[in-house]
This record gives C-alpha cells, sequence and structure tokens, in this order.
C-alpha cells in the first residue's frame, strides 16, 4: 500500500470544544491514500467519541487541501481487496469491496464524513480536486480561499464514479451534469454561487476559526441533535442509494473497454509515469 | 423538417424552432424522438446537440390545442415511457440544447429533460407547466431549487437569459454571435469522455433521477392533462 510518508493528523483542543484533522502530503498535492483514508476514519471515530470536541475543522498544509485520490493505487486498491489476486485482473467482488470499504460504504470515507456527528468545516484550499471536492461536500460547513478550484478531473478519462444525489442537492441538477460531462473546474467564486461552499475569503483562517468559534458555543444536545435531523434528511434524500450507485458503477468503470483515439489513464501512466499522465489528464480542465 | 448531422461523436439535430411540439403536432415528435433514439444507439455519438435554424427555439404559440389524456397517440408520442420526453430524460447519450430568442411551452421541458443547456444573451424561458402538462416538475425542483420551481410554474413568469443561470435552468448564456460556437465547444469537451463511461454515467444519473421520482412526476403526466381538461370545460382557463 502507497504511503509516502502521507499522513492525516488529528489534533485535539478540549478548551476550546475544538478538533483539527489535517491531511500531510504536500508534496504530492495532499493526494489520498487508502491508508490516510483510513487515518481519517479513525480521527472521526475518536471525535464522535470525545465528548469534549463539538467541532472538526478539515484542512491540509500547504497550498492545496487534496488534488484526488492517488492514481498510484487506481488499480492496486482492487488486487489488495478481498478476491482481488485470485487471476490476473482483479474479480468484481474485490472492486466493489475496495470502492465501498474505502471510499463509500457505511465505513468508508465520504458516508463517515457526512455522518459525524460533530459539526464538520472543511477549508477549501487550491486544488480541490476529487477527494477535495467530496471533503468539501460531505462538510457540514466549508470556507474556501479565492484561489480554491473544485472539480472532478478523472471522471473525463473513465466516467462518472462518485456521489450525484448529495451533489445535485447542493448545488443542482445542470451544475452537476456540467462538472459530470464537461470537465469543468469551478473558482471559488462560482463554487460560492452555487452553493458548494458557505464563503470565500483571503483569509480562510480567520473565517474558519470564527465560524468553529460559534459552533463551539453551542450546547452539546443542540449539536448531536441537529446531526440527527440532517442524518433523518439524507436517508429521505436517497444519499445512501446514491452512494450505493456509485460503487456499483465505480466498478463497472475500473473494467471500460476504450475506443480508439480514446485517452487511458492507466496507459498514459504505464509509459509515462504517474507525473506526465495527471499533467496531461487535468490539462484542459474548464 | 429534421436535419441530422453526426460528426466527431456528436450527432446534431437542427430543426426550424421546436413549437410544433406546443401544437401537439404528433408526427414532428414521433420523428424527432426517433432521431434522439437512433443517435442514442448509435455507437459513433457520444453527444446529442438539439438546436434551430438561429431563430426562436421555442416561440409562444397562442390557442395552443390541448393536449387529450384519453388519446392513445398522446401517451405514446409524448407522455408515455417510450414518447420524446422520456427518451431525453433517461438518453443513453449527453443531451444539449442549444436556446435563441424565445423558449417556451415544449421548448423549456425539452431545456428541463436535456443534460447541458446553452443560451443566447437575449433568450428567455416561459414556465412549461401551464400548457404543457407532459413537462416535469421534479427535474425542474432538482435543476432550480424547490422554491424557483414552484414559483416559475405558478406565476407563469419568464425568465432572461441571465436570471436562467442564475437560477441553475442553463449552463452558459453568450452573446447570440458566438453561441453556435460555444455549444460546439462544450460538446466537443463532452466527447473528451470514453464511450463507455458516457453511458455508464448516464446509468448512473437514471438511478438517481429514479430515486427522487422523475420518473414517476412523468406517469402523472395523463392526471395533470385531465385536470386541465376538466378547468378548460369548467371555463377556469388555465390550471
Amino acid at each position: 500500500m502507497t504511503t509516502d510518508g502521507g499522513a492525516v493528523e488529528l489534533a485535539l483542543d478540549h478548551e476550546r470544544h475544538q478538533a483539527v484533522i489535517r491531511i500531510r502530503r504536500e508534496e504530492h498535492g495532499n493526494r489520498l491514500t487508502r491508508a490516510m483514508a483510513r487515518q481519517f476514519v479513525a480521527h472521526l471515530d475518536a471525535i464522535d467519541a470525545d465528548d469534549d470536541i463539538k467541532v472538526a475543522v478539515i484542512e491540509g498544509t500547504g497550498a492545496h487541501l487534496s488534488s484526488g485520490w492517488d492514481p498510484r493505487e487506481a488499480w492496486e486498491q482492487y488486487v489488495e481487496a478481498p478476491g482481488g489476486a485470485v487471476k490476473k485482473h482483479p474479480s468484481q467482488r474485490a472492486r466493489l469491496v475496495a470502492l465501498s470499504d474505502e471510499w463509500w460504504g457505511p465505513n468508508g470515507l465520504y458516508r463517515r464524513l457526512l455522518h459525524c456527528r460533530k459539526v464538520t468545516i472543511a477549508k477549501a484550499v487550491g486544488d480541490c480536486y476529487e477527494t477535495g471536492l467530496y471533503l468539501t461536500l460531505c462538510s457540514d460547513l466549508a470556507v474556501a480561499h479565492e484561489n480554491a478550484r473544485f472539480a472532478v478531473p478523472r471522471w473525463r478519462n473513465v466516467g462518472v464514479d462518485g456521489d450525484l444525489s448529495l451533489l445535485i442537492a447542493t448545488v443542482g441538477l445542470k451544475r452537476t451534469k456540467e462538472l459530470m460531462y464537461a470537465g469543468t473546474a469551478w473558482d471559488a467564486g462560482t463554487a460560492s454561487r452555487y452553493g458548494l461552499v458557505d464563503g470565500v475569503s483571503a483569509a480562510p483562517d480567520e473565517e474558519v476559526g470564527r465560524l468553529a468559534e460559534m459552533c463551539a458555543s453551542i450546547m452539546r444536545d443542540g449539536i448531536v441533535t441537529e446531526k440527527y435531523a440532517v442524518f433523518a434528511s439524507l436517508a429521505k434524500m436517497g444519499v445512501d442509494h446514491a452512494f450505493a450507485a456509485a460503487t456499483v458503477v465505480g466498478a463497472s468503470l475500473s473494467n471500460i473497454h476504450f475506443q480508439p483515439g480514446e485517452y487511458n489513464f492507466l496507459a498514459d501512466r504505464r509509459r509515462h509515469g504517474t507525473a506526465a499522465a495527471l499533467e496531461r489528464s487535468r490539462r484542459d480542465l474548464g | 423538417m429534421i436535419d441530422v448531422k453526426v460528426a466527431d461523436w456528436v450527432g446534431t439535430v437542427q430543426v426550424a424552432d421546436f413549437a410544433g411540439l406546443s401544437r401537439y403536432d404528433a408526427a414532428f415528435a414521433w420523428e424527432l424522438r426517433d432521431t434522439v433514439v437512433a443517435l442514442a444507439d448509435d455507437s459513433e455519438v457520444k453527444v446529442i446537440v438539439l438546436r434551430t435554424d438561429g431563430g426562436d427555439f421555442a416561440p409562444d404559440v397562442p390557442g395552443a390545442p390541448l393536449p387529450s389524456d384519453r388519446s392513445a397517440t398522446w401517451r405514446r408520442v409524448f407522455a408515455g415511457a417510450k414518447g420524446l420526453y422520456q427518451s431525453l430524460a433517461f438518453c443513453k447519450k449527453v443531451v444539449v440544447t442549444e436556446v435563441t430568442g424565445a423558449c417556451r411551452g415544449a421548448g423549456s421541458a425539452l431545456v428541463l429533460c436535456s443534460d447541458l443547456t446553452v443560451a443566447a444573451e437575449e433568450s428567455s424561458f416561459g414556465s412549461p407547466f401551464l400548457a404543457v402538462p407532459e413537462s416535469n416538475f421534479v427535474l425542474a425542483a432538482l435543476t432550480m431549487r424547490l422554491n424557483r420551481a414552484k414559483a416559475w410554474a405558478v406565476t407563469g413568469d419568464v425568465l432572461d437569459a441571465a436570471r436562467a443561470e442564475e437560477v441553475g435552468l442553463v449552463n452558459q448564456v453568450v452573446p447570440g454571435a458566438s453561441l453556435r460556437a460555444e455549444t460546439d465547444a462544450l460538446a466537443a469537451r463532452v466527447t473528451a469522455m470514453p464511450l463507455d463511461g458516457v453511458t455508464m454515467s448516464k446509468m448512473l444519473l437514471q438511478a438517481v433521477l429514479d430515486a427522487h421520482g422523475v420518473g414517476r412526476d412523468f406517469d402523472l403526466a395523463t392526471h395533470y392533462a385531465a385536470r386541465r381538461r376538466h378547468a378548460e370545460n369548467a371555463g377556469g382557463g388555465a390550471l
């Protein structure tokens, strides 16, 4: 499993009732590995179990919140899942298990963040691609730096393999489709206008700090009660259904056949390396 | 007359305008439906563009006939699962509408069923809900948000292009002179996605739309048409 020294750290401030979950893999644009996603989930478990913590801030070190998940694990994650190494190509069940366990399922990163019992605030800085976009989407509040950009470049390479229900509820159907099909990247102002983030700031640390202080002043019962009301609404909105559908379609998309002339990221990566393939695949984001 | 071209993964459907749908011209609607279905099944097509010759996308049709909820033709061509609107909303390929001028009645229903919309600055969008019972309110609510969709449906307000973009009904508003080029550029961007990816992404979206009740709302078209017929017979005008 790839780690490259990347880590997700947890800092607790019981006196101020605040936690910080910090993605630390600056030299790789804070791209998340599976090991880091598991660390992230473990920190959410710790925060949920800590009665003195009311608010969790999600941030990255350096210039970006997160520019995606680590493409070097794109294939490895299936091979290492149960049933993944039985034959030359990972089985369909291995692909489903990998996508569910790490990302979309009950203990996957996104569902776990969405169902955190405490208030979560994302600080969206720089590239908020793929993982970075969904960390923003699954948080309760989001403040964007003026330089933030939101996109899912991978969708242009393979097809749409992420949640749509939450995205549609947040920004609307046609804007979701723009992100799905057109390889669009939204700047911070557009993200704010569409409702993906709650505000844009040249100094997001200050604004996130202000929101965290405010939320930490709310009584514990009030926070958890409101969060469970949100969970009930999410269930009614079919978000769990959409996450499950994303798992199924994501597993199928890992098996697609490319037409002549179509761009194949994994093939490009094999020939030219990860950095070159990433650069090429993201070059013409709109 | 429906003109169809296929090039570089894009199927372009061009007509004089789409007002025939507001007039319940069944022959035109069925030909358009067949065209869309054929392009959706074409392995050389990833994107379907619906455009007009350059005039109004769908001008108002004063005194348009009522759709008949008792007509098998209306159900088959307009309201049914294999009719025009559901063939567009659940199409296997990405559908782009290019709107210039007036977009009224069935034109706005087409915009709601399409995936992406590029509009000229001078275009405007009338609510389809009073005149076109096949219009899908769930799609409008998902697209514009519930409060705006309700206001559009109840007031029948005409949205100018800037407002349509602001509420999320259209994706881009561009000068009329560059409309075609901008639409073509958007369609070209979509073609970067693998063909398998396009179809599977649309299947994922269909599952989500189904879960939100889009299909069920299409099923209610017969009910809405009957309500409108009763209102007209009672002399009450629109619903």
